[in-house]
Formats: structure tokens, sequence, C-alpha cells
């Protein structure tokens, strides 16, 4: 037994150490119910849009074509309301990462192994990553079938990968935002609806800012905001690459507008937008993380 | 005896009025240590920051003569911890959580397997291991945490009162866990309010009251230091005014009080360790009246206890 000491005279970072806690973290995520809910929900939502477009829009339409796996995908993920849906992935998979151990006193044992806050926190977002790329890939693969199922044979699935991944990374902005929020508050119980209330919030703002100034590149870069624009411009650029596309921006009657821009500028300026606020959140995350105490 | 944790003048604030402000301990290697104090009085505060799961804002702590930094795995690998009702996560098993926590410690997988079935047995939960811990007993779980705690055969121990709120049978196997541990020459940590677990348990004892040290040391030489009276308690079949001024006036008795009058009982108290049975006898015996038990009033860390913090 005294290899333990041994083996843990390094002090520095350990990525093996990392690892450990990326299956603790792994066990714990496929033993929560959240999990399946998530995986279930995932494919009730795919099928139900996927009817939805069968319905509703006649076969040879351009949702109703070979490119449908593609509508199906940006549907769930673009816009006021369906933007919503990898905030709820994200949050429910995420809230239980740290919010919940502080607030239920699971992180004291975690802590007090011999284990460095960095390995805890990078191991636990690093799980995510792997989890969250793996729903992400299981939600354009499932598109892609159900919509061969519905319409037949569907074109361009090279550009599932990147679909896959910009998805990823919308989602990866709000699991390190309730990352972030979870060190920031340490309670588990309200976490959806702040997390609702944020969203929505800078989203409105957002729009008013747009309305009285235009809608500028730079905008995709505001948090939880540009992700928007991740999915549909991909969708539009790899339509037509050098194409345009329209961003428009609504609150009702008299408090809209739009402009037109190259989609794979307004691509780029989403990933970017998108990849900082990850990063951000991230590291904001960790900052706080570390200050962590555990009072009582 | 060797030092193997020296902590010296410990500071942690929360707000003007909470918090501690001079907790100086030192633990003896191979030793089991009380640490009592009343709630609130900065116990588990203290714990934490061994632990690293609190900052401390003034102080310094040492381990083996060298200085011991709670941040650093390194010198946290020596030290297992345990508090009074341990959170796991509920999903898990008792099995899982140890094998999970040993491999964080880097314990290859088929030694952590055999260890963690060898601490499940010795904390009495191997009937247990499979079940999930959302479905153990609060005893269930203090006993788990304890295996927890001495994942990696640490050198030290720190254990929050792990005897808090149990069963008489999951006490009874914490204190036989704690037995063990001194057999096995273990340093351990001990927080509890059983104050007569620890005189039983414990070689030294530190006690703390409102963030601050009061008195550290051996239970025997607390005991001596603190209490410089002794009492008696005496029942007579009989109490004449005349024969309690006689025991009044013998010499080292400091104070005389009657408990019941109805048992013609009374209390004594002298400022030495004399044995003053004999006389009470004598008295009793001149004035016609039949002594019918003289008993010393036992000392106890408990009294010893209640007598400082009053103070």
């Amino acid at each position: 037994m005294r290899i333990v000491t041994t083996m843990l005279d390094k002090n520095s970072f350990s990525f093996n150490r990392m690892w450990s806690i990326i299956n603790y973290e792994l066990r714990g995520d496929l033993r929560r119910k959240k999990v399946l809910f998530v995986i279930s929900f995932v494919f009730v939502v795919i099928v139900l849009v996927g009817v939805f477009f069968r319905v509703f829009f006649p076969k040879g339409s351009i949702v109703g074509s070979e490119y449908l796996w593609s509508e199906m995908v940006l549907v769930l993920t673009n816009g006021f309301i369906s933007g919503i849906f990898p905030m709820i992935l994200g949050g429910i998979i995420s809230v239980d990462s740290i919010a919940w151990e502080i607030d239920k006193g699971t992180i004291i044992p975690l802590l007090s192994q011999p284990v460095k806050k960095s390995e805890i926190y990078f191991g636990k977002i690093t799980e995510k990553l792997l989890l969250v790329s793996a729903i992400s890939m299981l939600l354009v693969i499932l598109s892609i079938f159900i919509a061969i199922m519905l319409v037949g044979g569907q074109k361009h699935l090279i550009w599932a990968i990147p679909t896959a991944l910009c998805l990823m990374l919308e989602i990866m902005v709000f699991v390190s935002f309730t990352f972030m929020m979870g060190a920031l508050i340490k309670q588990s119980g309200f976490m959806m609806l702040i997390l609702t209330g944020i969203y929505f919030s800078i989203l409105i703002g957002s729009v008013f800012v747009m309305l009285k100034q235009g809608f500028h590149l730079w905008m995709t870069l505001i948090p939880l905001e540009g992700i928007n624009n991740l999915l549909v411009s991909l969708q539009h650029f790899f339509l037509d690459p050098n194409g345009k596309m329209f961003v428009n921006y609504n609150l009702g009657p008299g408090m809209s507008g739009g402009a037109w821009f190259p989609a794979s500028e307004l691509l780029l300026y989403s990933f970017i937008g998108a990849s900082i606020s990850a990063f951000v959140f991230t590291i904001i995350g960790y900052i706080l993380f570390l200050r962590l105490e555990i009072r009582g | 005896m060797t030092e193997l944790m020296k902590i010296i003048h410990l500071q942690k604030y929360y707000d003007l009025n909470s918090g501690i402000t001079d907790i100086n301990i030192h633990i003896s290697k191979g030793t089991i240590h009380g640490f009592l104090g009343l709630n609130g009085s900065g116990k588990t505060t203290t714990m934490k920051i061994i632990m690293g799961l609190l900052k401390r804002d003034g102080g310094s702590i040492e381990y083996n003569n060298l200085p011991y930094e709670p941040s650093s795995i390194k010198d946290r690998a020596n030290i297992g911890f345990a508090t009074d009702l341990p959170y796991f996560p509920p999903y898990l098993t008792g099995n899982e959580i140890l094998i999970l926590y040993g491999r964080i410690r880097r314990i290859s997988k088929s030694e952590i397997t055999k260890e963690s079935l060898n601490l499940l047995k010795l904390v009495n939960l191997e009937e247990s291991r499979n079940k999930k811990i959302g479905k153990y007993s609060r005893g269930m779980l203090s006993r788990l945490g304890i295996a927890v705690s001495l994942i990696g055969d640490p050198d030290m121990i720190i254990l929050d009162e792990p005897t808090a709120g149990l069963d008489p049978v999951s006490s009874s196997t914490v204190r036989n866990l704690l037995v063990e541990m001194k057999k096995n020459e273990k340093t351990v940590l001990l927080s509890s309010h059983l104050l007569g677990e620890v005189q039983d348990m414990c070689q030294n004892v530190t006690i703390i009251h409102k963030g601050k040290t009061l008195m550290e040391g051996s239970i025997k030489d607390i005991m001596m230091n603190s209490n410089n009276t002794y009492s008696y308690i005496a029942e007579f079949n009989n109490l004449p005014p005349k024969m309690l001024l006689e025991i009044k006036g013998l010499k080292g008795i400091d104070e005389v009080n009657v408990i019941d009058e109805k048992n013609n009982s009374i209390k004594l108290k002298t400022s030495m360790d004399i044995d003053i049975r004999a006389d009470i006898a004598r008295i009793a015996l001149k004035n016609g009246v039949i002594m019918l038990s003289c008993t010393q009033d036992e000392l106890s860390l408990e009294k010893v206890f209640l007598k400082l913090i009053s103070d």
C-alpha cells in the first residue's frame, strides 16, 4: 500500500489523475437517470421534428428534400425558442458536476483526496466534452437516419461532421456556462431557471441593441447570443459557399430588422464567438472553483 | 513521543464574530488525539483547513517537522479525512466509491479492488458493498466515510465526530476501528462530543472554546491541572449540627454542603488529594452517628471540560 505515496510524490498537474476524474464523472453520468432522459429526449424531439416536416412540407420542397437531415438539426438549435434546446441539454447534463456536488456535499470527500482542483475541474469538463460530442454525433446520425426513412436518400452527408462539431460547440458553451454558474452560486436547485433567465435576458437585450444600432458582425461575439447563428450559417455555407444569408431579429410588430451577410463570414464570426464564450466561461468557472471554500 | 503534526496560532475569520483566532495543537505520532469543543468552537473549521477545504488566514502547520501545505497533494496524501455524515454520490455503490477514490490516488486497479474489499470488511460493510449508497443508513454512511479515509493506508486520519448520531452497534464498530488504528500505530485526530469515549480512547486532548485553544496535553495532566479540588459524598443515618461543625473543622476541608437533608447526605470539597474518609468515620462514631457511605466523586474529562469552558 505504500506505493500510494510514491506515486503521489509529484505535485504538478497529472493527466493520470485527471483521467481518474473523467472516469468518476462518466460513471456518475451513466448512472444518473438524467443522461438517459437527455438521450431519450433527443430521440423523441428528432422524431417529432422529422414527422412535422414530413406532414407540413411536401417532398421536393427545400425542407422536404435531400437536405432534410440538416434542417432537422437546425430547427432544434436556431431561433428564439428552439435555441433553448442546447441550453436545456447542456444545463441538464452539467448541473450535477459542480453545483450539485457542492450543494449536496459530495465534493468534500472528493476534494479531500490528493487531487488538485484543476484536475477535478478540467477532468469534469473534459468528460462533458466527450459526452456532448457523443450526444451531438448521435443527434446528427439520428437526423440522417430518420430523414432517410421519411423522404428517402440524403445528400451532402460529409457535412454531418462539421454540423456535429458546431452542435457540440453550441452545447459546450452552455456546459461551460453551467460550470461557471455552479462554481459561483453553489446551488443546484434553481440552476435551470437561472440559466433560462440569463439566456433570455441576453437574447432580448441583444435584440434591443440591434434595433438601435443595426446588426453588425461583431454582435455574434456576444456570449450566448452569437451561437444562434452558428448552425444556420453553416447550413447556408454548405449549400452555397459564396452565398449570402439574411440575419433577422424581431421582438414583435414594429420591432424587427435584419441585414444580409456572407454566410462564410457569419460562420467564421459565430464559430470564433462560440469558442471564445466556451473558453472564457471555462476559465472564469475554474478561477471561481479554485477559490471555492467548503463552509458549514 | 515524536510529534507528527504541529498547528500553531491557526486563524480563520468568517466575519467579526466567528471563525478561529488562535488554535494550537500538537499531535504525537501513533496516538489518538482528542479534539474537544462546543458546537461552533472551530473544530470542523480547523479540520477543513488541514484538508485544504478552507483557506487559513494565519498561523502555520507542520507535518513531520516540515511545513505542511494543505493545497499540496503530496502533503495531503498522508492524511485521510472523514466527516460526521459524509455524503457520497447516491447512485454509486460503496465498492465503486472506494475503487474510484483509490484510482484518483493512483492505486492500481487490481490493488484497489483488493484493498476495497478489505476496507469494507473492516467497517462491516462487506455485505452492502454492491448496494447503492443512496440506500445506506446514517451509520453505514459514517462507516463508509471511515473506509474512504483509510484508502492508501495514510499515516494520519482525521475523524470529525465519527460516532455522532449513530446507533449503539455502529458506534461500537467505529470504536473498535479506533482501537484497531491505535494498535496499528496510526495517528488519529478525533473530534467528538462523547467525552467518555474520548477519555477512554485518547492519550492526549486539545480543548478549544470560541476559536481558541484553552488547554492541551495528556488527559491525566489536564485533569490534574484543571481541577485542584476533590469531592466526597457522605451519607449518614443522622446529621447533627455539631457533627457538621466538626467535619468543617477538619484539616484540608474547604467546603461542606448538605445536599440532601432527608437522606442526611453531605458533599465535601478538599483542596488536597487526601483521603478524609477515616476522619469522617471517626467524627461520626464520636457523635453516635452511623456513616452509611462515603465515596470520592470521580473526576471525569466531562467535568473538567465543563469547568474549563464555564471559567
